[in-house]
């Protein structure tokens, strides 16, 4: 929640946008995303609980302010199967679940068709069922960070296409974890790389 | 904007400021052997099959005792199901004589009304299983208890019976975990949970029956 505001309070301070004729861009974007392990336990040996690589959606909604600076709004949602591994490579599916996360960004643009993002928001996992680690449900709605890179190179922008890497990090626990004994959440990363294209607005750098 | 960076610092500074977890506490509460014979379903046989008598309330026993233990794993490591055909079943339960009435469990005080016993099927080798595990609750004569009493019995000792079929061998001497030798309680406990836990991540020496 602290991100949030520190994020929300650096949009606040930006500059609105000199000319009224600014024009707002919506992007979607789809890709693939990696987790880091959510939970490390050990009963009798070691394992790691792990969200498996999700597909990823991601719709971006942006805000120009003062020249090269975007204000994004982000509605990201992932989708994959939580699992166990085995110190000896075993893989046990646990559930499917679903990552929403929404956020505030600011982007700038850079030289050379990139762009940089870095922001805040709240995210959510929400199990297909109430079982094993989500038995008592997906957990309060979390805080989390975010930062992106974008590139487009002069024949994609044309086509308002762009790649973009996407970074972020929020901490995992859930109620069925608390109950188990765990007292800290996991800090977990996030990386996604998708293909963004501009559904309308403005083009990119 | 020049504060920009210092914002984001910030932001990703609040997030990161996490100790690491530490694993809980795992310890087994009793021992789940049987003369150093360690069973538990393996994952290939998931979920469990379980029959249940269709007579009186021994399908919502049996359901109920199913969802209990199901929660007491964290990472996929029991499923049970019930299904309608006994010749298809891991674990037959059935009632031995007299069908209890089907009425709402007394959740006072528990009174001991009724008694279980579950049978494993070993084979001669005594390091596989060649048959379900059979199951059965009785009555016992003369304890006083009312209908909602005796149904209060039959439904934690169900609990009970079932965590056997799990592979949860042995008693436990702590009148509040659900294996207690006599079950006093309605759910699998703290003590039963790392216990079950703990067997299911250890190497069984014993196979399941052959479907």
């Amino acid at each position: 929640m602290v991100a949030l505001l520190w994020v929300s309070w650096a949009l606040l301070i930006a500059r609105p946008p000199d000319r009224l004729s600014a024009q707002a861009s919506l992007n979607v974007s789809f890709g693939a995303r990696y987790t880091t392990t959510l939970v490390h336990d050990s009963i009798v040996s070691p394992f790691d609980i792990r969200l498996g690589i999700a597909p990823a959606l991601t719709l971006v909604a942006g805000l120009p302010l003062e020249a090269p600076w975007t204000a994004d709004g982000v509605l990201d949602l992932s989708y994959g199967l939580v699992s166990r591994h085995d110190q000896g490579g075993g893989v046990t599916a646990i559930t499917h679940v679903t990552t929403l996360t929404l956020g505030v960004a600011l982007r700038r643009d850079l030289r050379h068709g990139f762009s940089a993002a870095a922001g805040a928001g709240l995210l959510a996992y929400l199990p297909t069922e109430r079982i094993g680690i989500f038995r008592d449900g997906g957990g309060p709605v979390v805080p989390m960070g975010t930062a992106a890179v974008s590139y487009s190179p002069p024949f994609a922008a044309r086509r308002g296409l762009t790649l973009e890497a996407r970074y972020d990090l929020h901490g995992f626990l859930t109620p069925a974890l608390r109950t188990e004994g765990f007292v800290n959440s996991t800090v977990v990363h996030r990386v996604a790389l998708a293909l963004r294209y501009r559904l309308r607005g403005a083009s990119g750098p | 904007m020049k504060q920009l960076p210092l914002a984001v610092a910030m932001a990703a500074g609040s997030l990161a400021c996490h100790e690491p977890t530490l694993p809980p506490n795992h310890t087994p509460a009793y021992g789940f052997d049987l003369s150093g014979a360690v069973f538990h379903w393996p994952e290939d046989r998931l979920p469990v099959r379980f029959y249940a008598d269709t007579r009186g309330a021994m399908q919502a026993y049996v359901g109920n005792a199913i969802n209990l233990w199901q929660r007491q794993f964290l990472y996929g490591e029991f499923r049970g199901v019930l299904v309608a055909d006994s010749g298809h079943a891991d674990v037959i339960i059935v009632w031995a004589g007299s069908v209890p009435p089907d009425v709402s469990p007394d959740e006072g005080a528990p009174v001991r009304a009724c008694g279980g016993s579950t049978i494993p099927d070993f084979a001669p080798s005594g390091n596989a299983l060649q048959g379900p595990f059979h199951v059965s609750l009785t009555v016992l004569q003369g304890s006083g208890a009312t209908p909602a009493q005796l149904a209060a019995c039959m439904r934690r000792t169900v609990v009970h019976e079932v965590g056997h079929s799990l592979g949860l061998f042995q008693e436990a001497s702590d009148s509040l975990l659900i294996m207690n030798y006599t079950p006093w309680v309605s759910a699998p406990a703290d003590g039963d949970r790392r216990t079950v836990e703990v067997l299911y991540h250890t190497a069984p020496n014993v196979a399941p029956p052959p479907r």
